[in-house]
C-alpha cells in the first residue's frame, strides 16, 4: 500500500472490500460489470449480492433480467423485491403486445419462483406509479402460493393510484404460505376487517404486524386486533379515520392492546394529527399501561408540521434510509433526537413558535416516560 | 487523555481519544491495552493517508454508532442506496482514485465503517452507467479474458448491455 504504484487498480482491493461496492449496484449493473475481469466475475458471483434481488425496470429488460440472470442464481436468492415493473412507453394498455409481454412477465416470474420454492424467506411488491403488480395480483400470487411455501415476511406498499390488493387474492397467500411472521400493508386503503379475520386463522405464526389504518375506524380495527392475542410480538400501526389522541378512541385502542399481552414493540405513526400535539406523554401512559411488556416504542413524527423552513437545518448530517412506499424517513435514537432538538434550539431559537416549544416539551416528557419505564424510544421523523 | 498514532512512515498523530474510537480497532485495542501513552503503530496506513482519516473521524466523533443489528441485515434488504451520501462527506471524498482506494483500504484494516461504506458508494457511483471498458480504463483493470471467453459473456449477458 505504498504510494509508489503510478496507477491504482480495483484489483488492489480485497475481496471484501469489492463485495461491498458491489453490493451497491443493482442486479442488471452487476451482470453489466462481470464483462471486466475474472476476478470481478468471481466477485459477482457471491451468493450474498444475489440473496436479495430487485426486479424492476420496463417489462422486457425485468423479463430477461429474470430469466437470464436470477433462474441461474435462483439457489441463492431468499428474497424479491418487486418494484414499480412498468410497459414499454408508447404502447396502449389494453394492446395484445402488452398483454403478452405481461404475460411472458409473469411467467419467468412463475418458473424464478419454483426455482427458489421453500428457500424464499422474503417478498416485497411495491407499485409507485402504476398499478402492474396490483392489477395482476391474482397471477401473481398463485405463483407465490404454490412455490414460496415457507415465505416468512410479506411486504405490500401501493399508493392512492393502486387499488386495493382484494381479499380473494390475501386468501390464496394465507392459504398457500402458512408460515409467515411478518407481514407489512403499507397500501392506501389498508386491509379490510375479513383479511384481517383471514390472517388470524391462517396465520399462526404471526408474530409482527404492520398495518396501514389511516382509512380504519378505530373501534373496528381494535375488535380485529385483539384476536391474535399472544401471538403478536410487534404491532406498527399509522393514524386512524378517527384521531387517537381523543380520549374515548384511545381507551378503546388500549382495550385491544391488553389483548395482546406479549407485545414488546409497538409503532405509531400519527401524521394526520400533526397539526395538533400528537400523542402527549400521558397518551402515552395509556397505552404503555395496555402493554406491559413492550420494550421498544417508536413514534414517527412529521418533521414538515413543525419545522416548514427548517429542513435543511435539521436534517442536515442524518443518515436517510428508503422505505418501500418512497417516504424517506429519518431514524434517530432517543439521544439523536435530542442532539437534533438541541441543535434546532439553539439555530432556530429566535424563530420557534409556541407550537413548536409546546412540541419538543411533550417529546422530552415522552421521553422521561419512556426511561422511567427502561423503554427504548425510536422517534422518527417522517418528511 | 490523547492518542498517539503512527503511520507506516514514521509520522506522528496525536488525537482525541473519542476521535480515535471511530475506528473499531483502535477502539477494542485502547479497551485492551489501557491507555499507555504509547505511540499505536499503524504499519498498514501512510501517513497522507491517515491525515484524511483522521480529519473524517474528527467530523463525526459525535455521530452515533451503528448498532450491530442495524448492520447484520446489510445484504438481506434489497439493493442498498448509493446516492445518499451528505455534503460534508461528498466534498471529503473527492479525491483521486489513488487515495480513495486507500482510504478504503484503511477504514477496512481500521474497522471505520461508516468511511468503509463512504469510499465503498463512492466507487459504485463512478461503476454505474459505464460500459465494460470504460470500467477497465477508470480503474485501471487488465482484460483477462481470452477472446472466446468475452464472447461467451458478451452472448450472455446481451440482454442487460443497455440496462
Amino acid at each position: 500500500m505504498t504510494s509508489q504504484t503510478p496507477s491504482p487498480s480495483l484489483h488492489d482491493l480485497n475481496d471484501d472490500c469489492l463485495l461491498l461496492i458491489l453490493s451497491y449496484l443493482s442486479g442488471p449493473e452487476l451482470v453489466a460489470i462481470t464483462r471486466t475481469s475474472r476476478r470481478i466475475r468471481q466477485v459477482v458471483e457471491s451468493p450474498e449480492l444475489w440473496r436479495h434481488c430487485a426486479i424492476s425496470g420496463q417489462v422486457l429488460s425485468a423479463t430477461a433480467f429474470v430469466e437470464k440472470a436470477l433462474c441461474p442464481r435462483a439457489a441463492h436468492v431468499k428474497g424479491l423485491t418487486l418494484v414499480d415493473v412498468c410497459a414499454p412507453p408508447l404502447l396502449p394498455p389494453d394492446n395484445d403486445l402488452s398483454r403478452h409481454l405481461v404475460t411472458t412477465f409473469f411467467a419467468a416470474l412463475d418458473t424464478l419462483l419454483s426455482k427458489c420454492g421453500n428457500n424464499l424467506h422474503t417478498l416485497v411488491i411495491s407499485d409507485t406509479d402504476e398499478s402492474f403488480f396490483f392489477s395482476n395480483f391474482n397471477v401473481l400470487f398463485e405463483s407465490v402460493a404454490q412455490y414460496a411455501r415457507h415465505l416468512k415476511r410479506i411486504v405490500l406498499a401501493g399508493t392512492e393510484e393502486t387499488v386495493y390488493v382484494g381479499d380473494s387474492n390475501m386468501l390464496i397467500l394465507i392459504m398457500g404460505c402458512g408460515e409467515v411472521e411478518e407481514f407489512v400493508d403499507a397500501q392506501a386503503f389498508g386491509m379490510t376487517a375479513p383479511a384481517l379475520n383471514m390472517m388470524v386463522d391462517g396465520w399462526k405464526s404471526l408474530r409482527a404486524l404492520s398495518l396501514n389504518t389511516e382509512l380504519q375506524h378505530i373501534r373496528l380495527f381494535t375488535l380485529n386486533i385483539g384476536q391474535f392475542r399472544s401471538r403478536l410480538r410487534s404491532l406498527s400501526v399509522t393514524h386512524f379515520w378517527e384521531p387517537l389522541n381523543a380520549q374515548e378512541n384511545l381507551f378503546a385502542f388500549a382495550e385491544a392492546l391488553k389483548k395482546l399481552p406479549e407485545l414488546s414493540r409497538i409503532s405509531i405513526d400519527l401524521q394526520m394529527t400533526k397539526f395538533a400535539d400528537g400523542l402527549r406523554a400521558s397518551d402515552w401512559e395509556v397505552i404503555l399501561d395496555a402493554c406491559p411488556n413492550v420494550r421498544e416504542v417508536e413514534y414517527v413524527v412529521c418533521i414538515e408540521a413543525y419545522f416548514e423552513d427548517m429542513e435543511e437545518v435539521a436534517l442536515s448530517g442524518t443518515e436517510s434510509t428508503q422505505t418501500v412506499t418512497g417516504e424517506y424517513l429519518h431514524s434517530w435514537s432517543s439521544d439523536d433526537s435530542k442532539a437534533l432538538l438541541d441543535r434546532v434550539r439553539v439555530e432556530d431559537a429566535r424563530n420557534t413558535t409556541a407550537h413548536q416549544r409546546r412540541f419538543f416539551h411533550i417529546l422530552d416528557e415522552i421521553k422521561v416516560l419512556c426511561k422511567k419505564r427502561r423503554i427504548r424510544l425510536l422517534l422518527k421523523w417522517s418528511i | 487523555m490523547p492518542v498517539v498514532l503512527q503511520a507506516s512512515d514514521n509520522q506522528q498523530f496525536t488525537i482525541e481519544k473519542a476521535v480515535a474510537e471511530r475506528s473499531m480497532l483502535l477502539k477494542n485495542m485502547l479497551e485492551d491495552v489501557g491507555e499507555a501513552g504509547e505511540p499505536i503503530p499503524l504499519p498498514n496506513v501512510a501517513g497522507s493517508i491517515l491525515k484524511k482519516v483522521i480529519e473524517y473521524c474528527e467530523h463525526h466523533k459525535e455521530d452515533p454508532v451503528p448498532s450491530a443489528e442495524e448492520d447484520k441485515d446489510a445484504f438481506e434488504s434489497s439493493r442498498r442506496k448509493a446516492d445518499d451520501i451528505d455534503e460534508w462527506d461528498a466534498q471529503f471524498i473527492k479525491v483521486g482514485n489513488e487515495e480513495l482506494f486507500e482510504i478504503i483500504l484503511a477504514a477496512n484494516y481500521l474497522d471505520i465503517k461508516p468511511l468503509l461504506d463512504l469510499g465503498c458508494k463512492t466507487v459504485a457511483n463512478m461503476i454505474k452507467g459505464k460500459t465494460p471498458e470504460q470500467i477497465r480504463e477508470m480503474f485501471n483493470i487488465e482484460n483477462d479474458f481470452t477472446p472466446e471467453e468475452e464472447d461467451q459473456i458478451r452472448r450472455e449477458n446481451e440482454w442487460a448491455a443497455d440496462a
